[in-house]
């Protein structure tokens, strides 16, 4: 895999107990967010992490970010005042709450990918999604993953066939690799086509990145994933192999497809 | 403070998968008016921010900025902005462009997720759907008996940490951080819960309900279902049954959990 530069999102961190979380939210017009972190800048107030969204087809926009008042010159209270008052702002809030001694913002938030819902999985909920079901059912865990895997490669074919359009297992896989990309699933990825056979070569792909250091491939539902697809698209029952595995101390996990089984 | 909980924020990543824009990311010292400066080139060219995430990293001495552009409008070529955020003091790096994968836009560099400080992953609804459903599909109810213990041990594993990390053994106390979590993950869209001789616990859009709307006609939270039964079983040490009494999945407004402690 290519050495690039990687740049993080942080969707929430361990924050300092004075961390103030805003949410504002405006008509989505050209020039909005330059006023209003000008006020930010003008209060001594440092914006940290945060993200911003335009919606209802593009008419609003709104931006939730956290704030570190600890060198302001002026309140909180005054600098929300003050977002109010430009033009084109609809609604400011602000706030924290601390839950158990966590500091998270007081508002609810949605998160989509590409039009659709989105789910956060941090590595220690799969992390203990994975091992919960080793513990709880050794090998039939393995089983039910790659099955599950399997049918649900098969459910993507179709449903990528009739929402966008692609089809063929080359295509398929391209598209997978850019989506789980894009989704933080896996660092990078390499694909290489053959008549008999295909490599998939995936960077720090999150089913075996969560069992890091258990000794053995565990990329079960990988596996089934890539079978569902070859199955849907060629119609033949392929041969997948995970050769390397990053669970197992490899640099990265590949997997070997054999579209005819000798 | 403001500190109800109002309607949702949308966090939208990399939603505009059509149409006239570009991905940036820009690296910069942490220096408070860096987002203005930058964002007072974006207004200048007539371009308009659309969705993205900034973030401060190396230990608050970074921060960068992944953002979409609609360029529909914009008075100057996407180069020339990208070179005057080049030029402003305390910028380090830009990178921009369009990858296209068939009719399909994609950011050309690399995006990496942390949540509390781990690796985070995202999971589309799509796919999210898709797994729930392949395991009723092809397991059926014995599926749900997968779920479930999994769940259970899930449930048990996380007691034994949030309770170390708290320092916490109070089950309401613990719930409500579960809840918080969930919320923050984007797992539900909101909690309530009552903590009494039973325990009941609400979701509203559970993660696991949500894509077999209209294809259930019995509650569907198998391995919620047996994360409560774990979570609440490991802090108070009693034998617990949970059972979910109403699902989204089957037409309810939310899904609800109900835990009665067993003699």
């Amino acid at each position: 895999m290519p050495e690039t530069k990687s740049f993080p999102c942080i969707i929430f961190e361990k924050y300092p107990r004075n961390t103030v979380f805003f949410a504002v939210e405006a008509k989505n017009v050209t020039g909005i967010i330059a006023r209003i972190s000008s006020i930010f800048r003008e209060a001594g107030m440092s914006i940290l992490n945060g993200f911003h969204a335009p919606h209802d087809g593009g008419e609003k926009w709104c931006w939730v970010f956290a704030v570190d008042p600890s060198s302001a010159t002026r309140t909180v209270e005054e600098v929300a005042e003050d977002i109010r008052g430009l033009s084109d702002v609809l609604d400011v809030r602000y706030g924290t709450k601390t839950v158990a001694g966590i500091v998270v913002p007081p508002f609810s938030i949605d998160f989509k990918m590409r039009e659709t819902r989105a789910f956060v999985f941090d590595e220690n909920a799969i992390a203990l999604f994975l091992k919960s079901l080793w513990d709880r059912w050794g090998s039939a865990g393995a089983v039910f993953l790659y099955h599950t895997g399997r049918w649900a490669g098969k459910t993507m074919v179709r449903a990528w066939g009739r929402r966008l359009g692609v089809s063929g297992f080359e295509n398929i896989l391209a598209l997978m690799a850019v989506m789980y990309h894009i989704s933080g699933l896996i660092k990078g990825y390499e694909l290489q086509m053959d008549v008999d056979e295909a490599v998939i070569r995936l960077y720090e792909y999150f089913e075996c990145y969560c069992l890091r250091g258990s000794g053995k491939p565990c990329g079960y539902l990988m596996k089934g994933v890539i079978a569902g697809i070859v199955e849907e698209c060629m119609g033949i029952e392929p041969s997948v192999m995970e050769r390397m595995c990053i669970a197992a101390g490899d640099p990265y996990c590949e997997f070997r497809v054999k579209f005819s089984i000798e | 403070m403001d500190d109800e909980r109002p309607g949702s924020y949308l966090c939208s990543i990399f939603s505009f998968i059509r149409g006239e824009v570009v991905f940036l990311a820009i690296e910069a010292e942490n220096v408070i008016g860096v987002l203005e400066s930058i964002t007072d080139i974006f207004r200048n060219a007539g371009m308009s921010v659309l969705d993205g995430f900034h973030s401060v990293h190396n230990d608050g001495k970074m921060w960068c900025w992944v953002l979409t552009v609609d360029t529909s409008s914009s008075t100057k070529p996407v180069e020339d902005v990208v070179n005057e955020i080049k030029g402003l003091p305390h910028v380090l790096k830009v990178e921009h462009g369009v990858k296209r994968v068939g009719e399909l836009l994609f950011p050309p560099f690399k995006t990496s997720f942390r949540f509390m400080g781990d690796r985070a992953f995202i999971w589309r609804g799509e796919f999210m759907k898709d797994f729930f459903r392949s395991i009723r599909r092809r397991w059926g109810d014995v599926g749900a008996v997968f779920l479930y213990h999994t769940g259970l041990g899930v449930g048990r594993k996380a007691a034994d940490e949030y309770m170390e990390l708290l320092k916490e053994r109070d089950v309401k106390k613990l719930l409500e951080f579960n809840g918080e979590l969930w919320v923050s993950l984007g797992w539900v869209k909101d909690y309530e819960m009552e903590v009494n001789e039973d325990i009941v616990v609400r979701f509203w859009d559970l993660f696991e309900c949500q894509g077999l709307i209209g294809l259930a006609k019995t509650p569907s939270g198998y391995f919620t279902r047996g994360v409560l039964a774990g979570y609440i079983n490991k802090i108070s040490g009693k034998n617990v049954v949970v059972r979910e009494v109403k699902c989204i999945a089957r037409g309810d407004p939310y899904c609800e959990f109900v835990a009665r402690f067993e003699e």
